[in-house]
């Protein structure tokens, strides 16, 4: 089963011109291409209609317009010649055209695969309408069976988009017969009114299409994941369910969950479903308390009452069989690595340190070789929890900073970029030669050197490994991605990073502190050997 | 001197039409000026002049078709 895993969607401006003369949206187009060019605006995409009017791209020819041309003057219809790809077409009132202002070099420099983006846009639309749209090699366009419904012929200036693609949605599709269409000869040509029995209005139709166009064109080619689902898939989310063991894969949206489930690697969650902060960019739940875990029987109502902790652990909501069925988790995955974190608990004593440890302890007891990483929360700096944590013998430490110092109230209102820091310290200061991890999420408005900067900081925490990562805003109620960055700045803040003394710098894309951590352990794990 | 090559417009096409040219041989161009269209498959792509200089020889004609990295033009 394929699909694509695109839920993040950062919406392009759509304009809608309404019923405009080709000759004054293409003056638009040039406009706006001088403007991108200069970085003046961004990717947008104009929306309009034509009155009837016919159009030559560059590779036609008159001789596929089967009509006079002075006939169509003396109804006022033009024969114009124009500076985009492909043959003669025809516009008039009722079809959707479509005039994407991209820059493809902040894309692909792919012209051939920008065509196939936009096919890929028509097919979707026509979906939402139950309409089967197919593409043919070789062959641009969108046909539904063997009729022709969607038209394509682009230009770049540089690599900035305009013209675009036009679909046939109410109009009549008659002119269609005084030319070949596209240079085809009896190319037959139809309309989605016609092939969907529907009427369908205009209005709708542009919401429809901005939406699907957003989906494609909205975040950069390098965020669209293609994702095999296999039959691992499946047994991965059966143990979590039959463990009732939660995972910050699923709680926190990322991106990489059903390619790491597909692999049979999931990173759990303790200590509850409900964090105590309220970060910005986390969609984890979050609330003052976790719902008290029930008691099963009378002789555990008797247990609790015998033991006090326990039932204090109850009420907070603290699970004191969660450790043992993540090791039964564990074992049924047969994870060699394992990564381990929670929500905050700001509400509990100990910030729940002690529930990472006996977690750690059920893993090992089940299997000894196993490579443990412990992802923690800062704990209010309560040294205590952090020495419960070093003792716990995990082979990585990890205490995310997520962001850069200046967007701490904003991302992180309830944390402190110093306190952070000082964790990761006090780990090492604790256990010399301890492992220890952090990671940056980028892309919430924070400046180039600032990264820099927070990754000095990190390295004078004497921070071992480093995970740098786009932000994608979660959900609705999280904050905006400020900017993707590209592939390339991923590659130079990893060269900054090793440069700088890291053992592992993971940064890229879709990177995240669990996402392929067993490489990136061994990675490391080879090079402190080599320098030991 | 500049030679001016034909680029890679999409991955896996090795060459393109040359459809137009925005300046004829003895013209003058700047920098980022359209020199040249270029078409594949059913895009335009102008091209801009990567140097400010006169157009000295151009090398394929309109209709013309040329090789990823083959020169086209020469500017001086």
């Amino acid at each position: 089963m394929f699909f694509a895993e695109r839920p993040y969607t950062a919406y392009k401006m759509i304009l809608d011109m309404g019923l405009i003369d080709y000759e004054d949206a293409l003056k638009t187009q040039r406009e706006l291409v001088s403007k991108r060019k200069l970085q003046i605006i961004g990717d947008l995409a104009l929306v309009v209609e034509h009155p009837s009017v016919f159009t030559i791209g560059r590779s036609g020819s008159r001789n596929n317009l089967l009509v006079d041309e002075k006939f169509l003057s003396e109804k006022g219809i033009k024969v114009l010649d124009v500076d985009r790809g492909g043959d003669i077409t025809f516009h008039s009132p009722g079809q959707l055209v479509a005039y994407p202002i991209i820059d493809l070099k902040k894309r692909v420099r792919d012209l051939h695969n920008y065509l196939r983006e936009l096919e890929e846009v028509v097919v979707s639309f026509l979906k939402k309408y139950g309409v089967k749209g197919v593409t043919r090699k070789g062959s641009t366009g969108v046909w539904v069976g063997e009729e022709k419904i969607a038209f394509i012929g682009v230009a770049a200036k540089d690599w900035v988009t305009y013209h675009g693609l036009s679909v046939n949605i109410s109009n009549d599709i008659e002119f269609f017969s005084m030319i070949n269409p596209c240079g085809i000869k009896s190319l037959r040509v139809t309309s989605l009114a016609k092939v969907s029995r529907q009427a369908v209005p205009m209005y709708e139709a542009k919401k429809v299409f901005s939406s699907e166009f957003n989906k494609v064109f909205g975040v950069p080619q390098w965020l669209k994941k293609r994702v095999v689902v296999n039959s691992s898939f499946f047994e991965t989310k059966k143990a979590l369910a039959d463990f009732s063991v939660n995972t910050v894969c699923e709680s926190s949206m990322c991106p990489n969950q059903t390619e790491c489930f597909s692999k049979k690697f999931a990173a759990f969650m303790i200590l509850g479903k409900v964090c105590t902060r309220s970060c910005g960019f986390c969609s984890v739940a979050k609330g003052e308390s976790n719902p008290t875990v029930p008691s099963a029987g009378a002789q555990d109502q008797s247990l609790y009452a015998r033991i006090p902790s326990l039932s204090k652990h109850r009420l907070l909501g603290i699970d004191t069989e969660e450790p043992a069925r993540i090791a039964g988790c564990v074992e049924r995955l047969g994870l060699k690595h394992v990564v381990l974190t929670s929500v905050s608990r700001d509400d509990v004593s100990d910030g729940g340190a002690s529930q990472f440890a006996r977690a750690a302890e059920s893993i090992r007891c089940a299997s000894k070789d196993i490579v443990i990483e412990l992802l923690v929360p800062d704990f209010g700096a309560r040294k205590a929890s952090i020495e419960t944590i070093v003792r716990s013998g995990a082979d990585i430490i990890g205490h995310n900073i997520e962001t850069v110092r200046r967007l701490y109230p904003v991302v992180r209102s309830r944390a402190d970029y110093s306190r952070s820091l000082a964790i990761l310290r006090t780990i090492k200061e604790l256990k010399r030669g301890q492992l220890t991890k952090s990671a940056i999420l980028v892309g919430l408005g924070e400046k180039q050197e600032e990264v820099v900067e927070t990754m000095k900081d990190l390295r004078a925490s004497d921070c071992d490994m480093l995970t740098i990562g786009q932000y994608l805003m979660p959900g609705k109620e999280n904050l905006p991605v400020a900017r993707f960055v590209t592939p390339e700045e991923f590659g130079e803040y990893k060269t900054i990073g090793e440069e700088m003394g890291f053992k592992n710098v993971n940064s890229a894309p879709f990177a995240r502190s669990s996402y392929f951590a067993e490489e990136n352990f061994k990675i490391c794990f080879t090079k402190s050997k080599e320098t030991r | 001197m500049t030679n001016v090559t034909l680029p890679l417009l999409a991955e896996g096409v090795d060459k393109a039409s040359i459809s137009y040219w925005h300046k004829q041989v003895g013209e003058t161009v700047k920098e980022g000026e359209n020199l040249v269209e270029l078409v594949t498959d059913k895009a335009t792509f102008n091209m801009p002049s990567p140097v400010s200089g006169t157009v000295k020889e151009v090398l394929v004609s309109e209709g013309g078709a040329a090789k990823v990295g083959e020169t086209i033009a020469i500017i001086e």
